[in-house]
């Protein structure tokens, strides 16, 4: 049976937060916060690499 | 009238077509690419190494031809970014290239493929990780893999090429914004879906390749496909049209018969189209088929999908057989012969826009165009006829 791609993978970033807190081991403040940022600018790198492959 | 006036006049006509519905008269919405520097007179190498040359050109042309939709720069890849990330895949106009001739695609031999035959795991496992790390230093003359020492030619290459890009897609959304209230023309597509396996041939394994792969590893194949689709899928949703009017552009390449069998469509390629087109459509979204070559095999398995879900847009295929099988589902367009525009009269083309009207959008359902691109060998003349006498011939 085929697997249902919406819930494959992680579209949207490069490195996930999960990956990212390893860097980030201590967050005194709103860790949501920090993690929605994160995702924001990771997003960028990933369009750039999705585009380069499908675009240019 | 005003630009607005004409600007909503036209998206009507062209959205009641998408709709698989009869508007006021036949909408035009010819792919022009290197045939925008043609008419406004730039060379080839200006128009696709500095986009604002080629964003005026399609402005002009908006302007002087009485069209409803174009698309905002076929002349799609900027050669500038390329240059900057150092992509070994382009022939570039003027430079590794004749100024007057059109970027071209180099696929090297299967032994050099991008991606190697024992890599898939590895794009299966994370497929963004792959490309970031494997494939692009492979693609680039000056990004290093992970393991290699950084150059200030690696880092130079990512931050320029980051910033062009952004650069580029910002002043495309200019673009859009200025063919409105310009010229009064709608942009006629937002957004982009490709097929897993045409990546997989296009940029990762090669055509060849794919097709060993195909026979001798078909499950790597299918899962790699299944990997790619949330990505791409995600591409596809976050350019397309919020106010859900155009369509996203599905650019299809090799994924029919003879290029591959009946079998691996059947089994790979649409298994893992298919869904994704789907959940557009349950998300608003239609999707365009650029059906570039000939894809009639498979139409009957384009008609599993909802009615209204997509356009169908013919180039080789016989357009009167696609209207015969999809035109009760789905709105048609192109079928104009590319090689007429380059070869032929305007005589021939205004006989051949009167076969097509006839014969595909008595009932609506139906924008004119080319079977392809209109590159730089179509002549003006008979693009000009196709405009005019589809504004005559073509009202309802």
């Amino acid at each position: 049976m085929q697997k249902d791609f919406l819930v494959l993978g992680h579209p949207g970033v490069c490195m996930t937060w999960e990956e990212a807190k390893a860097y980030f081991p201590v967050v005194q403040g709103d860790e949501s916060l920090v993690r929605e940022i994160w995702e924001r600018i990771e997003y960028w790198p990933w369009l750039f690499i999705w585009h380069i492959l499908l675009s240019f | 009238m005003t630009q607005e006036e004409r600007y909503q006049a036209r998206l009507r006509r062209y959205t009641t077509a998408l709709r698989n519905g009869k508007p006021d008269m036949v909408p035009i919405r010819p792919f022009v690419a290197e045939f925008v520097a043609k008419y406004a007179g730039v060379s080839i190498q200006a128009a696709t190494h500095d986009y604002r040359v080629a964003f005026e050109a399609c402005l002009r042309c908006a302007g002087d031809f009485d069209w409803d939709a174009v698309v905002p720069n076929m002349i799609y890849v900027w050669t500038g970014l390329v240059q900057a990330v150092g992509l070994k895949y382009y022939g570039i106009p003027g430079l590794d290239l004749p100024a007057n001739v059109a970027f071209q695609y180099k696929e090297p031999p299967e032994e050099h493929a991008f991606m190697r035959p024992d890599e898939y795991d590895l794009l299966i496992a994370d497929p963004t990780d792959y490309l970031l790390n494997v494939w692009l230093p492979r693609v680039s003359n000056f990004i290093k893999p992970p393991s290699e020492k950084v150059t200030v030619e690696h880092n130079l290459a990512l931050l320029k090429g980051g910033m062009a890009m952004m650069e580029y897609f910002n002043a495309l959304g200019g673009l859009v914004q200025e063919l409105r209230t310009r010229c009064g023309t709608v942009a006629a597509i937002s957004g982009m879906l490709k097929a897993p396996l045409d990546i997989l041939a296009d940029k990762l394994r090669g055509y060849y390749g794919l097709v060993s792969d195909l026979h001798a590893r078909p499950e790597k194949v299918l899962a790699a496909c299944e990997a790619l689709m949330p990505h791409l899928f995600r591409i596809a949703l976050d350019g397309a049209d919020p106010t859900k009017n155009v369509p996203i552009a599905f650019w299809m390449h090799r994924g029919c018969v003879p290029f591959i069998n009946p079998e691996h469509f059947r089994k790979i390629y649409w298994p893992t189209v298919k869904p994704m087109v789907e959940e557009l459509w349950k998300r608003g979204h239609q999707v365009l088929f650029y059906a570039e070559g000939n894809w009639d095999y498979h139409l009957e398995a384009f008609r599993e999908l909802p009615p209204g879900s997509i356009v169908y847009h013919v180039d080789k295929g016989d357009i009167f057989r696609v209207h015969r099988v999809l035109g009760d589902r789905f709105c048609l367009s192109g079928g104009l012969p590319n090689d007429l525009l380059a070869l032929g009269t305007p005589e021939e083309v205004r006989a051949y826009c009167k076969k097509l009207i006839d014969g595909v959008a008595r009932d609506g359902g139906y924008i004119m165009d080319a079977g392809a691109i209109i590159q730089d060998d179509a002549k003006v003349e008979n693009v000009r006829a196709m405009t005019e006498f589809t504004r005559e011939y073509g009202q309802y």
